[in-house]
C-alpha cells in the first residue's frame, strides 16, 4: 500500500507543469486586449502556448497580445499556426499584416492586406487597410516625385527675462538694460520643405523657415528670424545615411539687422537593429553680429560629436537620445573673452503617452572655457550652461498640434557679467500640410 | 522493488532528457521525425525532439517546436531537417551549439538563447551553402530541380550571412540572398523576394474566421505616429522638422533661450537693445 502511494506521488510529480495550469481564460484575454492591456493578456496566455498551441481561438489571441505588447515576429509565428489551420480566419490575416507591417516587411504585409481585402471585409476595415497600404507606398523608397511639406505655427507664450540681462546688468553695451524684464509674447512661424529624388539613393532638399516673436510690451526685443538649408541626403545602404547641408540665419532685432550665420552641417547616421541609432556629426558655423554695439562678438565655430538613439521599450513608446559633442569657437572681431573651448552633452527622453499624445523631456549641459584673461576680475571666463525643457506634443484632427512647453535656462559664471537665467512657457498651434 | 523502478525511471528520464533538443508546439498534417535506428515516428503536440534527429513534413503540413534555448523553429510542407546538433547546458559558455542541416524545403528560425554571444554557435548548412547569424529572425529556403535551385534566405529581424566557398553576403532585415546550387557559386542579394518564398503560409479562402476584433479599426497609432519608418525617427521630430535637426537635438532649440553653443533666436547675454 505504501509503495503503491509512492506510485501515485512519482506521477503526479512527473506531470508538466503545464498540465497543472487551468486552461486560458480567452474571455478574460480578450477584454485585456480590448481594454489595451496586452502585456496582461500576453502574460495571461503564454503559459498555456505549449498544450493550447494550433486552437485557433487561442492562437488569434496570444498572436494579438504579442503583437499589440511589442513582440511583432512571434506574432507573425504564431499567426501563422492560425491561417495554417484555416487559411479563411481574415481576422488573423489583418493581425499577421499589421504585424509585417510592424517588422517593416512591407512586401508580406501587401500581400496579407491584399488578401484582407479580398474577403470583402467591413467598411471600417476596408478604409483601414487601404490606409495602411497607402502609407507603405509612401514610405517606400524615394520616388521621383517631388514632395513639398509645409507648417504655420503660432505661439503664445512667456519670458521671465526678455532682454538676457545678467546679475550685473549688460555692462558692454552703450546703454544696458536695467534688469531683467519679464513680459508675455505672441510668435509666428512658417515653414517649407521640397524633397526631390536624385536617383535610388539620393535626395535633395531645401527648406525655408521664418519666425517673428512679438512682444506684448518690451517691443524693443521683438524679433524676426528666417532660415534657409539646402542640402542631400544619401543612403550609403540599408541602415546608413548621410546628410550634408548649407545653412542661412538671418535674425533682425528690433527691426534692424542683428546677427548673420552661416554654415554647413554633416551628419552619417547608422541604424543599430529596429531600435536604436547612432550618428556622427559635425557642423561649421560663420557667425556675425551686425549691430556696431554687440559685432565683437562674430565668430567662428566649429562642432563635432556622437549622437545615439534608442528605444526603452519593446513597442517603441518610449524614446531615450543622448549627444556628446565639443567644439571650438574662434572670435573673430575680437571678443573680449577671446576664443572658447566647449563641450557638450545633451539627452531627451521622449514616450508616447497616448495614441497622440507625447511627452518630452530635455536637459542639455554646455561647458565654456574662454582663452582670454578678464582685466578687471584677472580670470579666464568659465561658463556652464543648463538648459532643460519639459513638453507635451498632443497631434489633433486633420494636420493641427498643439504644443504646450516650459523651459529653464541657466547660464553659471565665473564672471558676474555672463551670468543670467531665464524661464519660458509657451503654448505653439501647429498646422502641418503633406 | 517499486522504489528500484522508480530509480530507474528517474535515470532512464534523465539521459533521455540530456541530448532533448526541443519539443513540438504544433504538428499539421503529416510531420514525423526520424531518429537515429532509422525508424519514422509520427509527431504531435509535446513530442520531444532530439539531438540527430532528422525532421521532415509532408505535403501541406507544417511543424513548429520551441528549442531548449527557446528559440523557435517552423517547417514549411515538404521540408527535410536534421537537427545535427543541438546543445544547451543552461548558458552560454561554449559548449552549446545550434547545427542544422536543410536537405530540402523550407524553415524559419527565431534565435534563441545560442547565437547571442557565440554566433559561430549556430549554423545552418544547406547543400553547399552554410548560413549564419548576426540576429535573430530568418527563413530559409533550399529549392532543388528546377533552373534557380539552391538556398534561398530572408531576414525578418537582425541580419544573417550565406557564404559558400566561393563568397559571402550580409544580409539584412527585408533582404533576400540566393545562394546557387552550382560549385563555384557566388552568394547574391536578390532585388525582390521571390514569391514562393512569400507565399510560404496557405493562400487566402472565403472568410471563415470571426469577426474582426473590435478595436483594429481604431489603428490611430500605428498609421500616423511619426514612427512608422523606425523608432527611432521619433526624437529628431521634436523640432519642427525632422529632416533639419542636425545635431544634437539641442542645436536647433538653442537659440530660443539663446547663449548655448549656437545662438541661433536672440542676442548674447545681457547685449540685448535697450
Amino acid at each position: 500500500m505504501r509503495g503503491f502511494a509512492w506510485a501515485l506521488l512519482w506521477v503526479a510529480l512527473a506531470q508538466p507543469a503545464a498540465a497543472q495550469i487551468a486552461a486560458p481564460d480567452l474571455s478574460r484575454a480578450e477584454a485585456l486586449i480590448r481594454e489595451g492591456k496586452a502585456e496582461e493578456a500576453w502574460q495571461l496566455l503564454a503559459p498555456h502556448e505549449p498544450r493550447h498551441a494550433g486552437r485557433p481561438a487561442y492562437d488569434y489571441l496570444l498572436g494579438t497580445a504579442a503583437l499589440e505588447s511589442g513582440r511583432a515576429a512571434l506574432a507573425t509565428f504564431i499567426l501563422e499556426r492560425v491561417i495554417v489551420v484555416n487559411p479563411g480566419h481574415s481576422a488573423a490575416r489583418l493581425e499577421m499584416a499589421r504585424s509585417y507591417f510592424a517588422l517593416h516587411d512591407y512586401e508580406r504585409a501587401e500581400r496579407e492586406f491584399k488578401a484582407v481585402l479580398g474577403a470583402d471585409p467591413p467598411p471600417a476595415i476596408r478604409a483601414l487597410v487601404l490606409r495602411y497600404l497607402d502609407r507603405m507606398r509612401a514610405q517606400a523608397p524615394p520616388s521621383a516625385a517631388p514632395a513639398l511639406h509645409g507648417y504655420a505655427e503660432l505661439t503664445l507664450g512667456r519670458d521671465s527675462n526678455v532682454n538676457a540681462a545678467t546679475s550685473a546688468g549688460g555692462v558692454l553695451v552703450a546703454a544696458p538694460a536695467a534688469g531683467r524684464e519679464a513680459d508675455g509674447f505672441s510668435a509666428l512661424g512658417a515653414g517649407l520643405e521640397y524633397s526631390s529624388a536624385g536617383g535610388e539613393r539620393h535626395t535633395l532638399f531645401a527648406a525655408a523657415d521664418f519666425a517673428q516673436r512679438t512682444h506684448f510690451d518690451l517691443d524693443r526685443f521683438d524679433s524676426r528670424a528666417a532660415d534657409l538649408s539646402v542640402g542631400l541626403q544619401t543612403r550609403l545602404d540599408e541602415r546608413e545615411r548621410l546628410r550634408l547641408a548649407l545653412e542661412h540665419n538671418e535674425y533682425d532685432l528690433d527691426h534692424s539687422r542683428f546677427r548673420r550665420t552661416q554654415g554647413a552641417a554633416a551628419q552619417w547616421s547608422r541604424e543599430l537593429g529596429a531600435q536604436a541609432r547612432v550618428s556622427l556629426f559635425g557642423q561649421a558655423l560663420r557667425i556675425r553680429y551686425l549691430d556696431e554695439a554687440t559685432q565683437s562678438e562674430s565668430s567662428d565655430l566649429a562642432l563635432a560629436g556622437v549622437r545615439g538613439v534608442r528605444s526603452l521599450d519593446r513597442a517603441g513608446r518610449t524614446l531615450g537620445s543622448a549627444s556628446l559633442y565639443f567644439g571650438s569657437d574662434h572670435a573673430t572681431s575680437g571678443r573680449l573673452d577671446g576664443d572658447r573651448r566647449l563641450l557638450g552633452l545633451s539627452g531627451t527622453l521622449q514616450r508616447r503617452l497616448k495614441a497622440r499624445l507625447e511627452g518630452y523631456a530635455s536637459l542639455s549641459i554646455i561647458e565654456s572655457d574662454y582663452r582670454q584673461q578678464d582685466a578687471a576680475a584677472g580670470l579666464a571666463r568659465e561658463d556652464r550652461y543648463i538648459s532643460a525643457e519639459l513638453g507635451l506634443s498632443w497631434r489633433l484632427r486633420g494636420g493641427w498640434s498643439a504644443h504646450p512647453r516650459v523651459s529653464r535656462t541657466h547660464n553659471r559664471s565665473n564672471l558676474p557679467r555672463a551670468e543670467y537665467g531665464r524661464t519660458e512657457a509657451s503654448l505653439s498651434l501647429r498646422r502641418v500640410w503633406q | 522493488m517499486l522504489k528500484l523502478a522508480f530509480v530507474l525511471t528517474l535515470v532512464a528520464a534523465s539521459a533521455h532528457a540530456q541530448d532533448k533538443a526541443g519539443e513540438v508546439l504544433f504538428a499539421f498534417g503529416k510531420a514525423e521525425r526520424i531518429a537515429a535506428d532509422g525508424v519514422a515516428r509520427p509527431l504531435s503536440q509535446g513530442d520531444s525532439l532530439h539531438e540527430g534527429d532528422l525532421l521532415r513534413t509532408g505535403p501541406d503540413s507544417h511543424l513548429q517546436a520551441r528549442m531548449i534555448d527557446r528559440a523557435l523553429i517552423a517547417l514549411r510542407p515538404g521540408t527535410e531537417l536534421r537537427l545535427e546538433s543541438y546543445r544547451f547546458p543552461g548558458r552560454e559558455g561554449g559548449a552549446e551549439r545550434a547545427f542544422f542541416e536543410l536537405m530540402d524545403g523550407a524553415f524559419r528560425s527565431i534565435t534563441g538563447a545560442i547565437g547571442h554571444g557565440n554566433r559561430e554557435h549556430y549554423r545552418i548548412k544547406s547543400h553547399r551553402t552554410v548560413l549564419g547569424i548576426r540576429g535573430t529572425d530568418h527563413e530559409t529556403f533550399f529549392v532543388g530541380g528546377r533552373a534557380a535551385a539552391g538556398t534561398y534566405n530572408r531576414v525578418s529581424l537582425g541580419g544573417t550571412y550565406l557564404q559558400t566557398r566561393s563568397g559571402r553576403i550580409d544580409l539584412e532585415p527585408g533582404q533576400t540572398g540566393f545562394a546557387a546550387l552550382e560549385l563555384e557559386a557566388v552568394p547574391v542579394l536578390l532585388p525582390r523576394t521571390p514569391e514562393f518564398m512569400l507565399a510560404a503560409l496557405p493562400p487566402a479562402a472565403r472568410d471563415s474566421g470571426p469577426p474582426v476584433r473590435e478595436g483594429v479599426p481604431a489603428d490611430e497609432e500605428r498609421l500616423e505616429a511619426p514612427l512608422e519608418r523606425s523608432a527611432v525617427e521619433r526624437v529628431y521630430g521634436t523640432g519642427q522638422n525632422g529632416t533639419r535637426s542636425f545635431g544634437p537635438n539641442g542645436i536647433r532649440s538653442f537659440g530660443r533661450g539663446g547663449r548655448g553653443a549656437v545662438p541661433k533666436h536672440g542676442p548674447p547675454a545681457g547685449k540685448g537693445k535697450p
